[in-house]
């Protein structure tokens, strides 16, 4: 039996049954009609869902509801870039002893022991005998079982949306004992949101599309926290209606929804989008903007950086 | 290859059945322009067509206009040419290699054109994006060398001294056809780092699609499939078995080698265009003997018309099940072609 065949078949099958799965409760939008979306809310974010305090005893739940007691004096491994932010940020960088080779921000992560890319070395980070792993809910799906069978304790935080971005931050705070500092990286977003907010006033929100990639041409929707952040910034995502939060989107469909703006990966996509819509509002007012960079593509502190600079390409006028 | 005594069109004029596949392509051409996430009825076609031409004002938006004509218009085009192309080359690699199962994607022809396609775009970016023109025709250049080499690799590979190993040169195809997969992802992951060009390329995908890829599509496919087209009668004389073939005075080694030229060629174009799509050499041909019965004088032309429309239905299934989403057509063609594959891998078998 050709296996190429066979593993096309099988992808083939999983893509048919998801994509039927997804359609289940979403009919096909009209021409530049969009069921209506609600809004992302853009009131201050409040984490209080994944620490609680019973009787002086705190207990802290991870993105799959795992419960945690707080650590003292932790040894910590990070296996995503965006915690590794995240830990540097709450102050417990010299409890950082093991992360990824894709983590270099703050410029102290380059010099962490380093134990893997996006696949990792288990051996590794077992030789370095972490009291906890912190890796992502989607990311590293595989992690905590290989960890817990080493004795390992793994804490998973999640990004698919703000509001889980914050309370990944609390509950990392709470678990490390820096809840005042973590209270301060959720002031600072909530400070950008208010910000971006007061940028747009009481203006309609502008039209979005953020691409992704453009060949295919790929973008985000809900259940995506870049999907929050066209939206906190003061946008309005064109594409929030499609059934996948990242996947390849029409370019009929942009053409037809026609956004104010639209965002690309770079140079080279902000030309490939201006030839292949050339009669689209963004091309012709000259609102096809480069946007990329791990500030705004990373889950982490630095998001405030990506809200302050969106909400000025999209509103430029404002103070 | 054992099609059935009688096939489904024997008492029909095989110009009528000819003309009958004419119409269906324009048909799915027609329904295909006219369908998709947005709706361009016939008024507001001809209203962009009309508009462009005469530079008149219209009532229809510049945007609507240029939706069809540039977004829509090729893209269907494209799957249609890319469909002839790869019926006929399924048709083509079938005959040339006396095997029911051979195909541009299955004989490793197309994941190579991808490897080729790969490292073009490896090289392009680390010396900085070249014109667009160019752009696409060195993708080509490389797609069609990438495919060039997997073939004659095969080739070489099921070769014993002048003798050419027919069940070989397939599991020759497949193995080279996942290292040519291997290699491809190896270098989107780890080289490029993007995920995202590896599925476009191995999965086929019709975003994206431009006049410029239509006219190379034009220019390389077309000549190919006429080629095809005028020599499909003598391939039947391969049928024979290639020592009879020469004894009628073929040059069978110059005629093959050179009509595996042929098909990798036009291969390449697709797989420039549109990425890696399978299992439509395989599918198609079929059905066809299914009509017409197995003289490749017929079965030839009347592949490379069913292709062009089977691909443009699956394009319009792929762009509109989960609109605004866009699903990989290469997804598709797999999701009919496999299981098609397996009943014609085993229909061979209980018939042999």
């Amino acid at each position: 039996m050709p296996s190429h065949v066979l593993q096309r078949l099988m992808i083939a099958c999983c893509c048919l049954v998801w994509a039927a799965c997804q359609r289940a409760d979403n009919t096909a939008p009209d021409a530049a009609v969009q069921a209506p979306i609600p809004p992302v809310d853009t009131a201050a974010l409040v984490a209080d869902g994944w620490v609680t305090v019973v009787g002086g005893d705190t207990e802290i739940r991870d993105a799959y509801g795992k419960t945690f007691r707080p650590l003292t004096d932790a040894r910590v491994v990070s296996v995503i870039p965006s915690a590794t932010e995240t830990l540097f940020a709450l102050g417990m960088g010299a409890s950082v002893i093991g992360v990824t080779t894709n983590c270099n921000y703050p410029p102290q992560a380059l010099t962490v022991e380093k134990v893997g890319d996006f696949n990792l070395n288990y051996e590794k980070i077992i030789s370095l005998e972490p009291s906890i792993v912190v890796g992502s809910k989607g990311f590293t799906d595989g992690a905590g079982d290989v960890l817990a069978a080493a004795g390992i304790g793994y804490f998973a935080v999640s990004h698919a949306s703000f509001q889980e971005i914050v309370e990944s931050t609390h509950a990392l705070g709470a678990l490390l004992g820096a809840e005042d500092a973590a209270s301060v990286i959720v002031g600072d977003l909530n400070a950008a949101i208010a910000r971006a907010r007061r940028r747009r006033g009481e203006r309609e929100a502008v039209s979005v599309f953020w691409a992704q990639w453009t060949e295919p041409l790929s973008t985000v929707a809900p259940g995506n926290f870049h999907h929050d952040l066209i939206e906190l910034a003061g946008g309005r995502n064109v594409a929030a209606d499609m059934s996948a939060s990242y996947g390849q989107f029409s370019e009929e469909q942009l053409a037809a929804r026609d956004p104010a703006v639209v965002l690309a990966p770079g140079a080279d996509a902000v030309a490939w989008v201006t030839t292949r819509f050339p009669a689209s509002a963004a091309v012709l007012t000259g609102r096809v903007y480069a946007f990329s960079s791990d500030e705004s593509a990373r889950p982490g502190p630095r998001l405030v950086v990506a809200l302050d600079e969106l909400s000025a390409l999209l509103y430029p006028d404002a103070e | 290859m054992s099609p059935p005594a009688h096939p489904v069109l024997h008492r029909v004029p095989f110009v009528w059945t000819l003309v009958g596949l004419g119409c269906l392509s324009v048909f799915s051409i027609g329904v295909a322009c006219a369908l998709g996430s947005v709706p361009l009825p016939l008024s507001i076609q001809w209203k962009a067509i009309a508009s462009t031409l005469t530079g008149a004002p219209s009532d229809i938006t510049p945007g609507m206009a240029h939706l069809y004509l540039h977004l829509r218009l090729p893209r269907v085009m494209a799957a249609y040419l890319v469909g002839v192309a790869l019926a006929c080359v399924g048709t083509l690699f079938q005959a040339l290699l006396r095997n029911p199962l051979a195909e541009p994607y299955i004989i490793g022809v197309s994941p190579g054109a991808s490897l080729g396609v790969t490292i073009f775009v490896a090289l392009a970016a680390g010396g900085g994006a070249a014109s667009a023109g160019g752009y696409l025709w060195g993708r080509t250049t490389c797609a069609f060398v990438g495919g060039i080499v997997a073939v004659l690799a095969a080739y070489t590979l099921a070769s014993k001294g002048r003798f050419l190993n027919l069940p070989d040169i397939l599991l020759a195809g497949i193995a080279l056809g996942a290292l040519g997969v291997a290699i491809t992802s190896y270098l989107w992951i780890a080289v490029l780092q993007e995920f995202r060009g590896l599925l476009y390329w191995l999965m086929g995908n019709f975003g994206g699609i431009t006049w410029s890829r239509v006219v190379l599509l034009l220019i390389l496919v077309l000549p190919c499939v006429a080629v095809c087209w005028r020599l499909a009668p003598t391939l039947n004389l391969l049928s024979l078995g290639e020592e009879h073939a020469a004894y009628l005075g073929l040059n069978v080694g110059r005629f093959k080698q050179s009509l595996l030229v042929l098909g990798t060629l036009a291969t390449a174009a697709t797989v420039s265009v549109c990425g890696v799509v399978g299992f439509v050499g395989i599918i198609v041909p079929h059905l066809v003997r299914r009509l017409v019965g197995s003289n490749n004088a017929r079965v030839v032309p009347a592949s490379s018309l069913l292709g062009g429309a089977f691909l443009v239905a699956c394009d319009l299934v792929a762009r509109t099940i989960v609109a605004p989403l866009e699903l990989p057509v290469g997804m598709l063609t797999a999701f009919i072609g496999a299981p098609f594959f397996l009943y014609v891998m085993r229909r061979t078998r209980d018939g042999a």
